[in-house]
């Protein structure tokens, strides 16, 4: 009896706080009707629209983001688990909770796992649930493992038809590229058919170059790729995907290679002239000269505001230079010779030219700067800028640069604090170089140089006409971050100079974005002749 | 000009192009045609349309959305930048920007409305549950069942 008095005492007290709970609950969800959020009967709708604004489909806000929204009450918890866009990110995570609240919206879907996952999960598994599912495939990006290689095998012949990027890259026990392997794959993915793929980034994953889903793309990324096909019909090939892909706007080479070089003597076959009047930016990454480079720089017809991307080794540098487009528009000129990376801008501030070896630490000979600058003259640049090299021989090499830039007004010469050596003989051997008729502005960043030497080259440099002061007013010349100048120098410097600008402050290094604009920074200036600092 | 009367009796006279910044009212104008009677606004109170009509003033030569805009509203590119002009514009108080917003969906200035709730949205990002609570003055109003539900489906969020 006892037993069950205390059964019921308990279910009461049970009943009892549950009802309480829900009271309470009920009169939280009141109090809410209150606070404008509420009282103003916003539509769903727009709550809706809010939430997906705070939620952006592209991977930018955290994968949680809606998980947030659904936990700030039961109103918008309800809103949040019926908007499906909300729900389209997809990854070993979130599959299983997010799928169903997706429903029939495009998915995101994205296979990438840390380390601690890959013991756990794998590409079959994650993609079982998503299979039946692949028609509302909108993104797809894949890290894969060796062993998920066979799983390509279900992608054959599954709809994908509203797919509008893919990207697959290897992924090893150590990390992305820490065991490289290549797989090639013999047939086409999704049946072929792929009508709206726009973007394509394949990492050493080979598909038939011949398949329809290199059709239409926007954006094509190629990377460590080996094709057993000779390197004649590689170049041919990939040719052909330009012609079928006439609104290019990117295409990246990053070392694919054909195992079978044909003779390099051997007659090529014509190709044909390919116009991709989109394209913004071309990149080719290779060890040696390859058909594929000469195939492409010599067929494409390139827009003037195309970016082009080389990095290569110098012997490849040298004999493609001459097909490389718009060099004749390059109006800024940076070199850095410690990594041999030469850049170049239009004169809208546009990034045209990048020229890069692949591997760090590569020097490439001065006899190849020397014969590109006397070969092929970069005739209408008019801003140069470029690092003082440490090794005398290299400013041989810097005088013949200048000498070949006929159209030179604003120079940035950057240099070594610590060299002060370096940067006295520098300045030394430069001097008459930079006498030249053209000049307006010069800049000296970081020059660690004793006043005395300074003086001397500004006067050598500003006063070449037998110690007349220069005739025209632009003449100007900029000090960064140049430690041993003081007053009574810049004094002197401004009896030379009609313009002299003494900034002080640590000079900052040359960054730039993505879409390689020219920089703002010290190494140009921001305006047509403004103080080069930001 | 239009004469546009709202929800608390009060009478705007305003040029055409402003006017017609809204999807609803251009349409009504259209169809009356020329006539000097007055449009009434029951949903909008004066102070809500007088802050409408601003936004509707400076943006009255720009061009009217396109299909193609509405079209591509809902892609993933969509962000949430607002103009200089209008994050000044839409410094007011909570109540007033959700009044903003259900007037700009009411009469329907897609643009309008998207800058309201662009802000809103902004204002709800990168913030957790509790921050959210808190600025929009939201009580919790879950039963501690529900709470256990939602920690349980976000766990694998926090396990990162």
């Amino acid at each position: 009896m006892d037993g069950y008095h205390a059964y019921l005492v308990a279910a009461r007290a049970e009943a009892s706080r549950v009802i309480n709970d829900h009271v309470s609950a009920y009169l939280r969800f009141r109090t809410n009707q209150l606070v404008p959020v509420y009282r103003l009967q916003i539509p769903d709708d727009i709550f809706s629209m809010i939430f997906k604004l705070a939620v952006p489909a592209d991977w930018q806000a955290p994968l949680e983001a809606p998980l947030t929204i659904a936990a700030v009450c039961r109103l918008w918890r309800q809103i949040a688990i019926n908007t499906p866009r909300l729900w389209t990110r997809i990854n070993s995570r979130s599959v299983h909770g997010f799928l169903p609240r997706a429903k029939s919206a495009p998915l995101d879907i994205e296979y990438e796992l840390c380390a601690m996952d890959r013991q756990r999960h794998s590409l079959q598994k994650f993609l079982n649930p998503l299979i039946s599912r692949s028609d509302q495939w909108r993104v797809l990006k894949i890290a894969m493992r060796r062993t998920d290689t066979p799983v390509f095998n279900d992608l054959a012949n599954i709809p994908a038809s509203n797919l509008e990027r893919l990207s697959v890259e290897p992924v090893g026990q150590y990390g992305y590229y820490g065991d490289h392997f290549q797989q090639n794959i013999g047939f086409d993915l999704f049946s072929g058919y792929t009508p709206r793929l726009r973007e394509l980034e394949l990492h050493s994953l080979g598909l038939p170059l011949a398949s329809p889903i290199f059709c239409g793309l926007t954006r094509l990324r190629l990377s460590r790729i080996r094709f057993t096909e000779s390197d004649e019909y590689l170049a041919h090939q990939l040719l052909h995907i330009a012609t079928m892909c006439p609104k290019l706007e990117e295409l990246r080479l990053n070392r694919v290679y054909s195992t079978i070089r044909t003779n390099e003597g051997a007659r090529s076959p014509s190709t044909p002239h390919v116009p991709l009047p989109l394209l913004r930016i071309f990149s080719l990454s290779e060890d040696h000269p390859s058909r594929i480079t000469r195939t492409f720089l010599g067929s494409i017809q390139f827009p003037s505001t195309v970016r082009i991307e080389l990095i290569t080794d110098a012997v490849a540098l040298l004999q493609f230079f001459p097909l490389i487009p718009n060099v004749r528009l390059i109006n800024s000129l940076r070199i850095e010779w410690s990594n041999w990376r030469i850049r170049g801008w239009d004169c809208d501030g546009h990034g045209l030219l990048i020229l890069r070896p692949l591997r760090s630490g590569e020097t490439v000979p001065m006899a190849v700067f020397n014969l590109i600058h006397q070969r092929y003259l970069m005739s209408n640049a008019t801003r140069l800028s470029i690092q003082i090299p440490h090794i005398e021989d290299y400013i041989e090499c810097l005088i013949t640069t200048i000498s070949h830039l006929p159209l030179l007004a604003h120079i940035w010469l950057t240099f070594d604090t610590r060299d002060v050596r370096g940067a006295t003989s520098a300045m030394s051997i430069l001097s008459n170089t930079l006498a030249r008729s053209t000049l307006r502005h010069l800049y000296l960043v970081d020059c660690p140089v004793d006043p005395g030497v300074l003086l001397e080259f500004v006067w050598s440099v500003f006063h070449r006409n037998n110690g007349q002061r220069p005739k025209h007013d632009l003449m100007a010349l900029t000090l960064v971050n140049c430690v041993n100048i003081d007053d009574s120098t810049i004094s002197e410097l401004e009896s030379l100079v009609p313009l002299v600008v003494h900034i002080t402050r640590q000079a900052k290094p040359c960054t730039l974005e993505e879409g390689e604009y020219l920089p703002s920074g010290y190494h140009f200036p921001g305006g047509q002749d403004g103080d080069g600092v930001e | 000009m239009v004469n546009l009367v709202t929800s608390d009796n009060e009478s705007f006279t305003v040029e055409k192009a402003v006017a017609s910044r809204s999807v609803l009212i251009k349409n009504m104008l259209e169809d009356v045609g020329e006539s000097d009677q007055p449009i009434p606004l029951p949903n909008v109170t004066a102070s809500v349309l007088k802050k409408v009509l601003e936004y509707c003033d400076h943006h009255k030569n720009e061009p009217m959305p396109t299909s193609e805009d509405l079209a591509a509203e809902d892609t993933r590119k969509r962000t949430t930048d607002i103009g200089e002009w209008d994050q000044k514009f839409i410094q007011v108080d909570q109540e007033m920007l959700f009044e903003i917003i259900l007037a700009a969906n009411y009469l329907d200035i897609k643009p309008l409305l998207d800058v309201g709730c662009k802000t809103v949205a902004n204002m709800i990002k990168g913030k957790t549950p509790e921050e959210i609570r808190k600025l929009f003055n939201i009580v919790n109003d879950f039963t501690p069942e529900e709470e256990a539900q939602i920690k349980k489906e976000n766990e694998w969020a926090e396990d990162r």
